[in-house]
């Protein structure tokens, strides 16, 4: 039977937890998945959790050694702090890291690990003789699936302690028009049926409310509703966010190519025949102006989500 | 005292006809690394050591580095390390950063094969923490602050207590060289280092390439009735498959709450 393995998630749709599940059922391995932080990233069927709330990249390297007798293979996430927590663990054990790894399997005289390589334009195959390896999932691995097994941490940590070199101060948390269209959890992209210069003012209000920022497709940059920083697409940014809510906005391929990859988009549109129906997860066919004001009154309704986030940083 | 920043570079094809003889370019990671280290240099007073772990074929891009504001680059390389992994090469750099080094900079994943994971596992090797995605970096009096990206459109501003491996986030607009300082670098001495007994081998070993996995998350499922028309959008949205959308919300009174229950029940609100 081929080692224990431990994923330690830092992301929904971890990665990491993908690979360890997929490992443990083709080699009838054990693997157990935790999250790092059990209110920033909840525990669900698919991981336990080890970590207190606000935990970090260092409180789990206090916590992860320990299970150095119990786990042959560690995995982490791309993000952050999965890197962080590979590369230190490695140090610490004295294991051989592996980045970008897209499949794992027990063979020979231990384990081989395909990774990307060239920017994913080819992969390479590397072998750990010892079976013993710290690893970080590529992002394409996929999501898990199932059940995890309930593992037992090893130990408490104390995420109040605190690190003299180095102390977080303070966090912000930038406004819609501030904010890149590439780095927002949410964006709220208008096009030609947004309502011209000011349906994207209220597009903006709708963006500050659920703390994202606003795209715009490139009619909409054409007709100077949104600078070119804003336009998303062939032509303009790929993006990939939690919430992509498209107002107003067609469909055309150029445009889709730009924002495809968002996990959940939401489209309103007058028009029940446009094409950004095939893609939407939930549709909605109405006026642009309709819509957005009694959104925004909902959610003026509700607590402000920037003031949640900041909350869940002072953790 | 003085600020480091890790320095590689890439291989790139086009550049062999070159006047520099070599097709080896200072990697984008490492140009926002220079871009970062430059602030900090600016911030703290404090002058700029660039270390790279590569072979000889590096110094026409190590150069490049110099003629972007560099004071001098230390190439700590022996040949065994051509099979050293992130942690041995952390092991070998770790060996030479300046002993009044105050902050380490690095760039994030380069665009060849590297990992990422370099940066990390030498701040843990010298004892540091580190901190990720870092835009800023400004000092207050004695205090350094330093403003970090994350998700969501966040800003994390951290105190330095002492001494911190920044990694830059990517983005950082480099200076165009004036052409002193090109000529400068080209004459600039290149200080090399042979790492002994840091490299350990044997970690793994390299089997083999394969082909590139897809990572194509729509399937392109044209079907047997659409039209040409139909066929071609679809392939020029890059495959993705047409679904009917698995919600729908009526256009009547109330919408806007069904929407926020929707979200809510995403945990996006």
């Amino acid at each position: 039977m081929a080692g224990r393995v431990l994923a330690v998630a830092s992301q929904a749709g971890s990665a990491a937890a993908a690979l360890a599940q997929k490992f443990a059922k083709e080699n009838r391995a054990e693997a157990d998945v935790v999250v790092l932080s059990g209110k920033l990233l909840p525990p669900g069927a698919w991981a336990s959790a080890w970590f207190a709330p606000g935990a970090e990249a260092r409180h789990a390297g206090e916590l992860l050694p320990a299970t150095a007798d119990t786990y042959d293979v560690f995995v982490f996430d791309e993000a952050r702090p999965g890197k962080e927590m590979a590369g230190r663990l490695g140090v610490r054990l004295g294991l051989p890291v592996v980045a970008e790894v897209v499949s794992l399997r027990a063979g020979g005289d231990g384990l081989q690990v395909v990774r990307n390589t060239g920017g994913g334009a080819r992969t390479a195959t590397l072998a750990a003789p010892g079976g013993r390896a710290v690893l970080v999932a590529s992002s394409t691995v996929g999501s898990p699936g199932g059940s995890a097994r309930s593992a037992t941490p090893p130990g408490k940590i104390d995420v109040n302690s605190t690190n003299a070199l180095i102390e977080l101060i303070g966090t912000a948390q930038l406004g819609p028009g501030e904010m890149e269209v590439t780095e927002a959890d949410v964006v709220v992209a208008g096009g030609r049926g947004a309502g011209g210069r000011e349906g994207f003012g209220a597009l903006e209000e709708l963006a500050g409310l659920l703390g994202g920022t606003v795209g715009a497709s490139r009619v909409a940059v054409d007709a100077g509703w949104a600078p070119y920083s804003r336009q998303i697409g062939l032509t303009g940014k790929t993006v990939a966010p939690r919430l992509y809510l498209a107002c107003g906005i067609s469909g055309a391929p150029h445009h889709v190519l730009g924002m495809r990859n968002s996990s959940l988009i939401v489209a309103i549109n007058m028009d029940k025949q446009a094409p950004i129906f095939q893609v939407a997860h939930c549709a909605i066919v109405a006026k642009v102006e309709e819509v957005v004001p009694e959104l925004i009154g909902e959610l003026r309704k509700r607590p402000p989500k920037a003031a949640e986030r900041l909350e869940v940083m002072a953790g | 005292m003085s600020v480091a920043v890790l320095l590689r570079a890439i291989e790139d094809p086009e550049l062999a006809a070159g006047v520099t003889g070599s097709c080896f370019a200072l990697d984008e990671a490492s140009t926002d690394a220079v871009v970062l280290a430059l602030v900090a240099a600016r911030a703290l007073g404090e002058p700029i050591v660039g270390i790279a772990s590569g072979p000889e074929g590096w110094e026409p891009a190590l150069r490049d580095a110099i003629a972007l504001g560099i004071g001098e680059v230390v190439r700590t390389w022996s040949e065994e390390m051509a099979d050293a992994d992130a942690l041995g090469r952390a092991a070998a750099i770790a060996g030479v950063v300046p002993s009044d080094a105050r902050i380490v900079v690095a760039g994030g994943a380069p665009s060849d094969n590297g990992s990422g994971l370099l940066p990390f596992a030498l701040a843990e090797i010298l004892g540091w923490p580190a901190i990720e995605d870092v835009i800023e970096i400004r000092s207050n009096g004695d205090e350094q602050v330093v403003r970090a990206r994350a998700s969501g459109g966040r800003r994390l501003d951290y105190r330095l207590g002492g001494t911190a491996v920044l990694v830059a986030a990517r983005g950082g607009a480099a200076p165009y060289p004036t052409v002193a300082r090109r000529l400068a670098a080209r004459r600039a001495a290149l200080g090399l280092v042979s790492p002994s007994g840091l490299v350990d081998e044997g970690r793994l070993r390299f089997e083999g390439f394969g082909p590139a996995r897809p990572v194509t998350r729509h399937l392109l499922q044209p079907q047997a009735s659409a039209s040409a028309g139909g066929r071609l959008r679809s392939l020029m949205s890059g495959g993705a498959a047409p679904k009917v959308s698995s919600e729908a919300i009526e256009a009547t009174a109330g919408f806007g709450a069904q929407l926020v229950a929707l979200l809510a029940r995403e945990g996006l609100v």
